[in-house]
């Protein structure tokens, strides 16, 4: 270890800037990793945080990308009347209207919910400030007063007042703080003016909420169809049974709401494969130069190896020593790489409070594991060559 | 010491075979300093990279070095005899730039398998240069580096000293302070020494003088 370790210090400027390639790959590699699966994560994550045991999405679609109102109203009575063991299984089942709108400089979902099953995504979060839809429960009570005993209302009865008093927003923490929000602000969303009503601890399912109503009623023409519904069953061990009953029953997906990650990951899959390419690509690279720099090396050290070989150095000691300095190079690049990845961390919160870096324990075990075993990979060749040169023509060498 | 019979040894030049060993028989002595003198090129650097296990014979009747038959010796086997039993000086001193004086004589140390323990002192000391024991090749003279290179030879107290044209890059003070530490480790240590040179001042500091022609060794007195 003293020869490696001496020869690198000698170098301080190629070691550098050998441990920098090696770094800046390893680094890319975790941030990459940390920044895909940490976003995809805490959006499960908030998925999950529903107090439902089941979601219902439409056949083969891109969780990604849903949006807009498939299931007809039906699907409720569907759902609800399913039974288990000659009785009522489900509690409700919650009907969501999804879009997508551009708040705080980016694309963000909106979930269109009924204000009484508010508390069910809120679950323990804490309503930060406002209230949960105050207008939007008027503006229900008054649309159930317009349907009377009848399915659908007729949309040209509402006035504009009424619809002004059900369009409020609730936003998350996170969403707030990144675009400045407070409970009163106004922004335009679908033709209308839509006030900030309530703002709720980051946690819960989505970023934006609006009464299911309004939405309803602005994009659907007050047909009341939904995107995708939450069930909550009675019994949760029934989970299972009952998603493959109801999967049988809708002509919809039924999962579990755990496996919302890895539907979430599924609809992802080709993204994943891109972002593994690039980083194999961009280690591919790094290593390629750590190949070329010890073999570089080499070359210029083949009289030392000579005299190494005069002193009764084997080939396994050859070999040994310029694997050593290989792999020293590389863990000192795998470490300089991780307090990157930790730094680019760092700079995403704050430049992008809405992305989610999550560097996880496995992340910088595979991080460590590429480092170490592509620097004694790279450096096989050039450790090989070295440990076969003739000690006499080593020696001759200028 | 060391007994060669018949050794050759040829390099391929394009297609041919370039003979620079013709048939070089030799006996050496336990205890004896040998000069070996030669025109250019007439293949004395070669001799020693065989008799230091450096690169095998081309073809041979025998080569015994301290009792060993190195002749069916492998890599791993010429290796060993090398590492235990040879030490060698360069005209070019050869220190590793990277690494202390002191290092340099503990790497050799360390590479026999043993803890350099006061080895690397003592052998410092011997040369006279303790003092400059933690500054490296390239902050040590010409003369300091060849004395370095020598105690880092007989630190590892070898049966045979090969020297490749010590004095070639000295002028003639450091010369002469380098053929007085060969001299006196032969004297005292009783070290058996192979020098080869093309001052005749140094060669008549050896015991014996050995010419080489063309390939041929041959006595000189």
């Amino acid at each position: 270890m003293l020869l490696p370790l001496a020869n690198l210090m000698h170098h301080k400027l190629r070691t550098a800037l050998c441990a920098a390639a090696v770094g800046i790959g390893v680094g890319m590699m975790v941030v990459q990793l940390s920044l895909s699966h940490g976003t995809l994560n805490e959006v499960a994550g908030r998925m999950e945080s529903v107090d439902a045991e089941l979601i219902v999405l439409p056949r083969h679609a891109n969780v990604i990308f849903q949006g807009g109102a498939i299931f007809p109203d039906t699907y409720v009575d569907l759902i609800e009347s399913a039974e288990l063991d000659g009785g009522p299984a489900v509690t409700r089942a919650v009907p969501v209207f999804l879009d997508t709108i551009r708040l705080g400089g980016q694309q963000q979902r909106l979930f269109g919910i009924d204000p009484d099953d508010m508390p069910g995504f809120l679950g323990s979060r804490r309503l930060e400030a406002g209230e949960v839809f105050p207008g939007g429960r008027a503006f229900k009570e008054c649309l159930e007063a317009l349907r009377g005993d009848q399915r659908r209302y007729d949309p040209e009865r509402v006035t504009p007042e009424a619809l002004s008093g059900g369009c409020e927003l609730m936003i998350d923490s996170r969403l707030a703080r990144v675009g400045g929000y407070r409970v009163g602000d106004e922004t335009d969303i679908f033709g209308h003016r839509f006030r900030i009503v309530g703002i709720v601890e980051a946690g819960v399912a989505g970023r934006v909420f609006a009464p299911i109503q309004t939405i309803r009623h602005i994009l659907n023409g007050g047909v009341p169809w939904s995107s995708m519904f939450f069930v909550k069953l009675r019994d949760p061990e029934q989970a299972e049974a009952m998603a493959d009953l109801l999967s049988g029953r809708l002509n919809a997906t039924v999962e579990l709401k755990t496996q919302y990650g890895a539907l979430l990951r599924e609809s992802f899959a080709q993204m994943y494969t891109y972002i593994n390419l690039a980083s194999g690509v961009a280690l591919a690279v790094c290593f390629l130069f750590i190949m070329l720099t010890m073999y570089t090396l080499i070359l210029e050290r083949t009289r030392e190896i000579g005299v190494l070989r005069s002193l009764g150095a084997t080939r396994r000691y050859v070999l040994h020593t310029v694997l050593c300095e290989s792999m020293l190079i590389c863990a000192l690049g795998t470490a300089f790489g991780i307090a990157l990845a930790y730094g680019v961390r760092a700079v995403v919160t704050v430049a992008m409070p809405l992305s989610t870096v999550d560097i996880q324990a496995r992340f910088l075990m595979l991080a460590v594991g590429v480092g170490l075993v592509g620097g004694a990979a790279s450096a096989l060749y050039p450790g090989y060559r070295a440990a076969r040169l003739d000690p006499a023509t080593a020696l001759s060498y200028e | 010491m060391v007994t060669a019979r018949s050794i050759c040894k040829s390099y391929r030049d394009g297609d041919r075979d370039a003979p620079v060993l013709r048939g070089v028989d030799l006996d050496i002595r336990a205890g004896e300093f040998v000069a070996v003198m030669g025109p250019s090129g007439c293949g004395k650097t070669t001799l020693l990279n065989v008799l230091g296990l450096m690169t095998p014979p081309t073809a041979a009747e025998g080569l015994r070095i301290d009792g060993v038959d190195c002749l069916g010796l492998g890599e791993q086997g010429r290796t060993r005899i090398r590492r235990d039993k040879i030490g060698f000086v360069f005209q070019r001193f050869n220190l590793l730039r990277t690494l202390s004086a002191r290092a340099n004589i503990e790497l050799a140390l360390r590479l026999r398998g043993g803890p350099p323990d006061g080895q690397a002192t003592q052998a410092l000391r011997d040369v006279g240069l303790l003092d400059c024991a933690h500054r490296k090749p390239g902050h040590l003279s010409i003369g300091e580096q060849q004395r370095v290179a020598i105690a880092r030879a007989v630190a590892c107290r070898p049966a045979l000293l090969l020297a490749d044209e010590p004095t070639g890059n000295l002028d003639s003070a450091n010369a002469e302070a380098v053929i007085r530490l060969f001299r006196r480790f032969h004297e005292s240590n009783g070290l058996t020494i192979i020098m080869i040179t093309h001052d005749a001042d140094c060669a008549a500091a050896a015991d014996r003088l050995l010419h080489m022609k063309d390939g041929i060794l041959e006595p000189a007195r």
